[in-house]
């Protein structure tokens, strides 16, 4: 864990009320592994905590070294942090918990269940999947959310490493048909995991899709890991607030996960 | 310039220590900061059995604050001291444990088991939890049931007791007196303030215990009051605790009274407050030409 002034390179309004932000944080940018998360400061009076996001994004070129977030403007912390411009100077502590474990090669099968704003971390792991062309699997994302306004659009690929931009890495479903395939992620996951002989999930999204993804996953005996989350107050493994049940077990979304494997966790708890 | 202090015959090289349940067991932060640095670090609360603590949401924001309510979860005894003091140990940090009970003989029956443990600078006793035999008032509140835990521990012990007070109390100063009288060597003060907070939009509470303890900021100045009543009623040292965020706050409490200060909250948003209170208060001692920290306590003038 580290403690690093990034500066801000871009805000972008992506969609509707939902930013992205580059953060050039070379040191942190340096260790970060998908599926981890970095604790930012927001400097606005009304908050006191600091906010967690999950990484959507690494990358280092000639200039510099950086890392983005993903997020959905909800409160006084995210309204202050989608005002930020280029050049501003963000304190970010991470990253933080353990990534997905991921696995590579060219015969893999890789299928990523996005739902709404949890399409954030699973950019990370695209990204890393095709950084090695020769191994690179295939893989196929599967993105849900309620309506078209909500998160969901055409644009939804752009967020995406360029090699995944085709039509046919993705299928977009929004429950009320408004966009894509009408209904939910989750149902459209059950009616294709078969038929693509899929070897390994990754999702990410509300508790209640990843509930059903386990299921399924589970039925079809198909190695699966989730991102949960859980109010946090430190995010560093100290005050023990953001817990879950892993069996019997309260353990911390922040140093136990955030990413658990979907058969750990105590679904009929959650 | 010398920032030591000395309570209960302890040896702090400063003044600066590490709040119960908000430095976890160390290893968290020892990538960020150099434990070595600190005067003293108090562990999380250590129980006789393992506790799991309440349901989520555990915690909540507020305006210059949390509340909590993890409900003392921790691995008990015997894994924290397999586990989790050798870890501790290792650094140059007085390391006080944090002791609770269900019971009055509960806490004096934990001090005993961990007589010969060693590497323990003191014990910190916290009576902020709830009595269930008296329909969950913390045993703080009550002198009586304060004094005999106070007595039990030290019966039970050769390491420094300090207790550690609840402001949730009409009167704090008759508490301290009662533990004072009943042995205890030092006072910490103040655990958290009773709070709640309710979801306007759902309507239901934000925490899932639905009372909580506030901490942070917000809080600081009914901590300040608290040390300044105790520092006049007891003989004993004080030891400052609620909402301290930087040097300036310290020089505050040590001006109410306290001998030292226990940093909480303020780490979790800042993890190398500590750090920077020492250097601050080296800095103010530098520039109002104050050669030892000791000139500052109880130095109010009234």
């Amino acid at each position: 864990m580290l403690q690093e002034k990034g500066t801000i390179w871009s805000v972008k309004h992506v969609m509707d009320g939902v930013f992205k932000l580059t953060i050039v944080s070379p040191e942190i940018a340096i260790i970060a592994k998908p599926g981890q998360f970095v604790m930012v400061k927001c400097e606005d009076k009304h908050t006191f905590l600091r906010r967690a996001f999950c990484v959507s994004g690494i990358g280092i070129d000639s200039e510099k070294r950086w890392l983005n977030i993903i997020f959905k403007v909800i409160g006084p912390g995210t309204e202050w942090l989608s005002k930020l411009t280029i050049g501003d100077s963000i304190d970010i502590l991470g990253p933080l918990g353990h990534g997905y474990e991921l696995v590579k090669g060219k015969d893999r099968k890789i299928l990523l269940v996005a739902g709404d704003i949890g399409v954030a971390p699973l950019i990370s792991v695209a990204e890393e999947l095709v950084k090695d062309k020769e191994n690179m699997p295939e893989i196929l994302i599967l993105y849900g959310c309620q309506t078209l306004n909500h998160l969901c659009s055409r644009n939804i690929a752009g967020l995406f490493p360029e090699t995944l931009q085709a039509d046919s890495n993705f299928i977009i479903t929004t429950e009320d048909g408004s966009f894509g395939h009408k209904g939910l992620v989750t149902v459209m996951m059950a009616s294709l995991i078969h038929e693509r002989e899929i070897s390994q999930i990754y999702a990410c999204g509300p508790n209640e899709m990843l509930r059903k993804v386990a299921i399924i996953s589970q039925d079809d005996g198909i190695p699966c890991q989730v991102s949960l989350e859980e109010r946090m107050a430190c995010g560093t493994g100290v005050c023990n607030s953001c817990v879950v049940k892993v069996g019997d077990e309260y353990k911390k979304v922040c140093t136990d996960g955030p990413v658990f494997r979907a058969e750990e966790v105590n679904w009929s708890w959650i | 310039m010398d920032l030591s202090v000395e309570i209960a015959g302890i040896k702090f090289k400063n003044p600066v220590i590490a709040a119960s349940g908000t430095f976890g067991f160390g290893e968290e932060f020892a990538g960020l900061i150099d434990l070595n640095q600190l005067g003293g670090i108090v562990c999380k609360t250590i129980t006789k059995e393992p506790r799991e603590g309440n349901p989520p949401p555990r915690i909540a924001e507020t305006a210059s604050g949390m509340l909590n309510s993890i409900g003392l979860q921790n691995p008990g005894y015997e894994v924290f001291v397999k586990e989790k003091l050798p870890f501790l140990r290792k650094y140059n940090a007085n390391i006080i444990v944090s002791i609770a009970g269900k019971t009055v003989e509960e806490y004096g029956e934990l001090a005993g088991i961990l007589k010969s443990i060693e590497g323990i600078s003191a014990l910190e006793v916290n009576i902020s939890c709830p009595n269930v035999k008296e329909g969950g008032l913390a045993f703080g509140t009550n002198p009586v049931l304060a004094a005999e835990i106070t007595h039990g521990v030290k019966k039970n012990t050769n390491l420094p007791v300090i207790v550690k007070l609840t402001p949730n109390v009409t009167d704090i100063k008759v508490i301290a007196e009662a533990v004072e009288k009943a042995g205890a060597d030092a006072i910490s003060a103040i655990n958290t303030l009773g709070a709640m907070s309710i979801d306007i939009y759902t309507g239901e509470s934000r925490i899932a215990n639905v009372f909580a303890g506030l901490s942070g900021p917000c809080i600081r100045p009914v901590a300040v009051k608290m040390v300044y009543q105790i520092y006049e009623t007891v003989k004993i040292p004080v030891i400052g605790i609620g909402g301290i965020s930087s040097w300036m706050d310290a020089v505050e409490f040590f001006r109410a009274g306290a001998s030292a200060i226990q940093v909480g909250t303020a780490n979790f948003v800042e993890p190398r407050t500590m750090p920077q209170i020492i250097a601050g208060l080296k800095r103010f001692m530098e520039e109002q030409k104050i050669s030892d920290i000791k000139e500052l306590i109880g130095s109010i003038k009234t």
